[in-house]
C-alpha cells in the first residue's frame, strides 16, 4: 500500500505535472478516452486520484480560478480528470460557474463535465454529457450564485448555438 | 456540431476551430512558432515518423480518414457502418483505413498508403492535436493501441466522392 502523500510533495507533483515537458503527450490525443489514457500514465497521476481530499482541495484552490490558455490547458486537463476522482459538493460547486462561463474547451470541456455531473450524481454518456452538464450547472449556479453579473450571463451563450433565424418582433 | 453526411445520408456530428467554436473545438490553430515547436517535439518521440501536414487544432485522426480532413469528429461509428466494408487484415490496399483499438474502444484510424502482399508497409495519419505523418503500423504513441481492422470503402461511395 503506498503512503499518504505529504501536502509538499502534492505540490511537487502538481508542479511536475504542469510542466509541458511532462504533459504535453496530451496533444496525441484525438477522443477524449485516448486523452484520460494518456493523462492516466503521466507521472503521479494514479496516486493523486487515490491520495484523498486534500489533494481535491489543492486543486479547487488552484483550477475554477484560471482561463484556459494554450499555456494551461494540458494542467487543467490533468487537474479535473484528477477531480473527477474526488466528487463532493465542493467540486460541483467549483466547476459549475466555469461551465455555465464556457471557459473549457476542447477535451477540457468534456473532462468538466464529466467531473461536474460526476460531482452531482448524475449519469450521462456520449454526446449528452455535454449538454446536461451545461443544463445542470446552470440551475446550480443560478440557486448558488444568484447575483451572477449580467455580462457574465450574456457570455455564458457563447458556442451554445439556437436556430432562431427571426427576429421575435413582430412586424406591425 | 456541424452537419457531415454519410453515403447513407446520416449525420455525423463534428466541429470547426473559429473563434466561438463548439465543443470540443478550440478557438484558434497553432501560431507558425508552434507549429515549429510541435514538429519538433513529434520528431523527438518519433524519429522515423514523416510529416505531410503541419501540426493543426483543425481536425484529428477520424476527420482526415473518413472526412478528407473536414473537421473534428469524435465518433466516426457512422461512417464505418454507411462508408466501409470490413476487409481480412493481411489484405490491405493503398487507400484502405486501419482502425486501432485500445481496451475495446476506437483510438485511432489512419489511411493506408503503401502495402506489399496484402502487407501494411505505411501509413498516412493525423496524431490528435499535432501533425499528419507518414509511419509504420506499429510506430504510434502507446495510447492508440493496436491494428484491429481494416476497412475498405465502398465503391459506390468511392464514386461518389471521385464526383
Amino acid at each position: 500500500m503506498s503512503k499518504t502523500m505529504s501536502a509538499a510533495a502534492i505540490q511537487k507533483a502538481l508542479i511536475r505535472l504542469a510542466d509541458p515537458e511532462v504533459n504535453s503527450q496530451i496533444y496525441f490525443a484525438s477522443t477524449v478516452t485516448v486523452a484520460k489514457d494518456i493523462i492516466r500514465s503521466l507521472p503521479g497521476v494514479r496516486r493523486l486520484r487515490r491520495q484523498g481530499s486534500e489533494v481535491a482541495q489543492t486543486l479547487l484552490a488552484l483550477l475554477p480560478r484560471q482561463r484556459q490558455t494554450q499555456e494551461n490547458e494540458n494542467f487543467l486537463a490533468i487537474g479535473l480528470h484528477i477531480l473527477e476522482a474526488y466528487p463532493s459538493n465542493d467540486v460541483k460547486l467549483a466547476l459549475a460557474r466555469p461551465i455555465v462561463e464556457r471557459r473549457f474547451r476542447g477535451i477540457n470541456s468534456f473532462l468538466a463535465a464529466e467531473t461536474f455531473l460526476k460531482a452531482a450524481g448524475i449519469e450521462a454518456v456520449g454526446k449528452d454529457v455535454l449538454r446536461i452538464a451545461l443544463r445542470e450547472a446552470k440551475k446550480v449556479v443560478a440557486y448558488n450564485f444568484p447575483k451572477m453579473k449580467a455580462q457574465e450571463k450574456q457570455s455564458a451563450t457563447v458556442g451554445v448555438k439556437t436556430y432562431r433565424s427571426k427576429p421575435l418582433t413582430a412586424k406591425k | 456540431m456541424a452537419i457531415f453526411r454519410t453515403s447513407e445520408g446520416r449525420s455525423v456530428s463534428h466541429c470547426h476551430v473559429r473563434p466561438r467554436p463548439v465543443d470540443p473545438c478550440h478557438n484558434t490553430d497553432w501560431s507558425q512558432a508552434q507549429k515549429k515547436h510541435w514538429r519538433k517535439y513529434m520528431a523527438r518521440f518519433f524519429p522515423h515518423s514523416v510529416e505531410f501536414r503541419p501540426p493543426s487544432r483543425k481536425y484529428n485522426c477520424f476527420g482526415f480518414a473518413y472526412a478528407r480532413a473536414h473537421g473534428w469528429f469524435e465518433e466516426p461509428d457512422f461512417f464505418i457502418e454507411d462508408d466501409f466494408t470490413e476487409v481480412p487484415m493481411d489484405e490491405a490496399r493503398r487507400g484502405d483505413v486501419l482502425v486501432y483499438e485500445k481496451s475495446g474502444e476506437m483510438a485511432h484510424a489512419a489511411i493506408v498508403k503503401e502495402a506489399t502482399d496484402g502487407k501494411i508497409k505505411k501509413l498516412r495519419s493525423k496524431w490528435g492535436e499535432l501533425a499528419a505523418v507518414i509511419h509504420k503500423p506499429r510506430e504510434v504513441h502507446r495510447a492508440y493501441g493496436h491494428p484491429a481492422r481494416l476497412l475498405r470503402r465502398n465503391r459506390r461511395h468511392a464514386a461518389a466522392t471521385m464526383k
